[in-house]
């Protein structure tokens, strides 16, 4: 388009389209290394627009991003939105909160560049109840030791890092004696073991801690101050559900099936016309929250959240149904078959999606109480020191 | 609750005995084994409390009872996942054979599978919709006293344990059931994985395979009729078993379950789900049992009630399961959490015998509309 010729100051739209532009003309992907380029992408501020200059970006609008993925796509160039999703879309924007200069500086450029991160949250005592976790992280001489066990921690086995919530600090009441950790994941004392699931294969694990060292410059956020850290991650991981609906696989799917089998059966037609609708309106709603936040994803990402999750597991019914008598199959229960995107395995993989991320009832209840401001159902816990508390 | 004692009594020495052969590590053993049940157990089933005969004539080697202690079965065996090809066998061509008045073929077949020894299935050549005998594409052909089938069958059920095979096939203008003793010459049955692991397909390939006429010429359609319908009140009884079990679980699981320092079953949104599932399994029970009356009584309305309880009891199964993987969280998402095999079966028992859509059609068709 060569938009830099054109008269005039250009609009942060025209911006991003020349720089992408530039950057495409100047490190063709066919022909260029993936770190490299990805490297390239991060020096032109095009890997989050929205972040300042210096940090891979140049200060204009989030919502700009997508178009900037757009055309990366289409040119054949890696997403790191798709390939280090949780590094990309909760990392990255927790360490822009709470980072330190140097952590930003470190860990942006490593996210950048393809570091793959997860998300040490979850544990078998602690899924709603996040600030309930048992980890527990210890001073010792420069850095933490750190010992407990994590659950449910999706890509694992593919990652150089997680994002580890574990407690400083048992006098205090579980939301108060929490710190947040970037841990790496070749420490001595890490040991993963994949989790199979209802599609066969292992996309998530446990991962046991044991006398894990932790150096205080991983450390991300003021010690015990770990909760408002892990919400940043969370908000932003709502967000990313939400803003997944947008790409909406199983719409897509369903159409293409509808168009291959439906015949002239009234019902699928309009089931079909109907879950459409829910994914257009879900659309327009993420554009316009995107529009109107701007920054850091508030409680309203629930909203996309619950849409999200509802829409798939309505979405692969649908495409179950067309498939007739072959949804009574299956393609592979082997651990290994977890690339497919047959439906049935997208169907079961659904189920998920009301859990992951944060349950279903408990967006409903974040929206209720935070949105609406409803009184909360009774909580027995909250003020009392950890070390005194229930668990089960 | 206000169970005969007879039928109660029935219950209770099947759930004995299915604690000891059929428990949860037995079930896992079959889920990937080739024909996913054990013949000694199933044979064991059959001699030691009779399951199998429940509903074949005495003379057959059967017990004689009707469709309402098979229910107990039907039930049981859907709360654990017993292993076995009691859909196949038992529910659909038992009661085929037994509606075609064929002397012979009765006593070829029934004390067969009154006794476990032998597995058979009727190769029906559609599920969701498309059973009924005349949409077969096999095609029969005379060959002296006896026939021989040409054709290929998509979905068999239990089509690579199974001794014989119950054939619908089209020969002059008209479809007749036959029988087909699988050979390796003139059948080629070839496993397909099912999404439900509890559950075992073949597509079954006839190149002129023998085979020899069951009932009258023509009658396939009646027959199969008849057999489904009574397979779909049995297949509902194992949808309502499988979701009281996944009610049970689940509900204790709530109750045992704490977060934020408190059963998870005092938060009303798990309470109101939970109610929910009761509601929904109460339901489907009373649809059930209207089935079971209607069936046993020949009523004039056995048609409707037995859609009525098909569509109602799929989608409690189907909405009962997928609630309780949700209220287990990430635990409900695992293979090793048994609920998954519970949503999976009752995922097909959904399409099985008549999807919620086409057995609405006919309920539509019923009242008119
Ligand atoms: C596929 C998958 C991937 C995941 N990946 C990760 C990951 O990478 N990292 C990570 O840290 N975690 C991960 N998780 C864990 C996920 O965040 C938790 O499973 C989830 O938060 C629920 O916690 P839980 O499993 O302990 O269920 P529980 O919290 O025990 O919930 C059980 C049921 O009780 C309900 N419930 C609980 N409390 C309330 C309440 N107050 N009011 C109403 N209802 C309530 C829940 O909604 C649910 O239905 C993943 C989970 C799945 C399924």
């Amino acid at each position: 388009m060569g938009a830099g010729l054109l008269p005039g100051p250009m609009s942060p739209e025209e911006r991003v389209e020349a720089l992408t532009h530039r950057l495409l003309a100047d490190h063709p992907p066919a022909a260029t290394d993936r770190a490299r380029f990805l490297a390239a992408q991060y020096d032109a501020g095009l890997t989050w627009v929205h972040h300042p200059v210096g940090h891979g970006g140049i200060g204009v609008e989030r919502d700009l991003q997508r178009r900037v993925f757009e055309l990366l796509t289409s040119a054949g160039a890696p997403n790191l939105q798709v390939e280090s999703r949780l590094a990309y879309s909760m990392g990255a924007p927790s360490v822009v909160a709470w980072g330190t200069a140097e952590q930003r500086e470190r860990y942006l450029r490593a996210i950048a560049t393809g570091e793959r991160w997860c998300q040490l949250f979850s544990e078998p005592g602690a899924g709603s109840d996040l600030a309930a976790i048992d980890t527990r992280a210890v001073r010792e001489n420069g850095g933490w030791r750190v010992t407990g066990q994590k659950v449910w921690t999706s890509m694992a086995t593919s990652s150089q890092r997680g994002m580890l919530l574990a407690r400083t600090d048992p006098a205090q009441p579980k939301h108060r004696g929490l710190t947040y950790f970037v841990l790496d994941l070749t420490a001595p004392g890490v040991e993963i073991r994949p989790l199979r699931q209802i599609t066969g294969e292992a996309e998530f694990s446990e991962v046991y801690l044991t006398d894990v060292w932790i150096p205080d410059a991983d450390r991300l956020g003021p010690v015990d101050a770990g909760w408002k850290v892990a919400m940043s991650t969370l908000m932003n991981e709502r967000d990313m559900f939400g803003t997944k609906a947008t790409e909406s696989g199983p719409v897509e799917l369903a159409l293409a099936l509808y168009r291959e089998r439906a015949g002239d059966d009234p019902a699928l037609r309009s089931r079909m016309a109907r879950l459409w609708l829910r994914g257009h309106v879900l659309r327009l709603y993420a554009a316009r929250a995107a529009r109107r936040a701007g920054g850091a994803p508030g409680p309203e990402s629930s909203v996309s959240k619950v849409g999200f999750a509802e829409l798939n597991k309505a979405g692969y019914e649908l495409c179950l149904d067309l498939l007739g008598d072959e949804a009574l199959l299956y393609d592979t229960y082997e651990p290994s078959g977890g690339a497919s995107r047959d439906p049935r395995r997208l169907f079961l993989r659904s189920r998920a999606n009301s859990i992951e991320g944060g349950t279903t009832e408990i967006m409903r209840n974040i929206l209720a109480e935070r949105v609406l401001g409803l009184p909360a159902e009774p909580r027995v816990d909250k003020d009392l020191p950890y070390s005194s508390l229930r668990r089960g | 609750m206000d169970e005969p004692a007879e039928l109660r009594d029935l219950r209770s020495t099947l759930r004995r005995m299915l604690a000891k052969s059929a428990p949860e590590s037995v079930v896992r053993q079959h889920l990937e084994s080739a024909d996913g049940f054990d013949r000694a157990t199933w044979q064991r089933l059959a001699t030691e409390i009779g399951v199998h005969g429940l509903a074949i004539a005495e003379e057959y080697g059967g017990a004689g009872c009707g469709l309402r202690e098979l229910v107990v079965v039907g039930e049981e065996f859907g709360r654990t996942l017993c292993p076995g090809p009691f859909l196949s066998t038992v529910l659909l061509s038992a009661t085929l054979v037994a509606r075609s008045e064929d002397r012979i073929a009765m006593r070829a077949v029934l004390p067969g599978i009154a006794d476990g020894t032998l597995v058979c299935t009727v190769a029906l050549p559609g599920h969701g919709s498309g059973w009924d005998a005349a949409e077969t594409t096999v095609t029969a052909a005379p060959d002296g006293e006896a026939w021989r089938l040409t054709g290929t069958i998509p979905h068999v059920l239990d089509g690579l344990a199974a001794d014989l095979l119950l054939v619908p096939a089209r020969h002059d203008d008209l479809v007749s059931v036959f029988t087909v003793t699988p050979d390796a010459r003139s059948t080629s049955v070839e496993p397909v994985l099912a999404m439900d692991q509890t559950r075992r397909f073949a597509r079954v390939g006839l190149a002129s395979a023998p085979a020899t006429l069951v009932g009258r010429p023509g009658a396939a359609h009646e027959l199969v009729a008849e057999a489904t319908t009574i397979a779909a009140v049995g297949l509902a009884a194992d949808q309502v078993g499988g979701a009281r079990r996944m009610l049970e679980v689940t509900t204790e699981y709530a109750l045992t379950r704490y977060q934020f320092g408190r059963p998870i079953g005092s938060f009303q949104a798990v309470k109101h789900a939970l109610a929910d599932m009761l509601i929904g399994t109460e339901l489907a029970r009373a649809a059930l049992d209207d089935a079971v009356r209607a069936v046993d009584e020949g009523a004039p309305d056995l048609a409707t009630a037995v859609s009525a309880a098909k569509v109602v009891c799929s989608e409690t199964y189907y909405d009962v399961a997928a609630a309780a993987i949700q209220l287990h969280g990430g635990l409900g998402f695992t293979w090793e959490h048994g609920a998954h095999l519970y949503f999976k079966r009752a995922t097909a028992d959904r399409i099985l015998l008549g999807s919620p859509a086409h057995h609405t059609e006919r309920l539509a068709a019923a009242l008119g509309l």
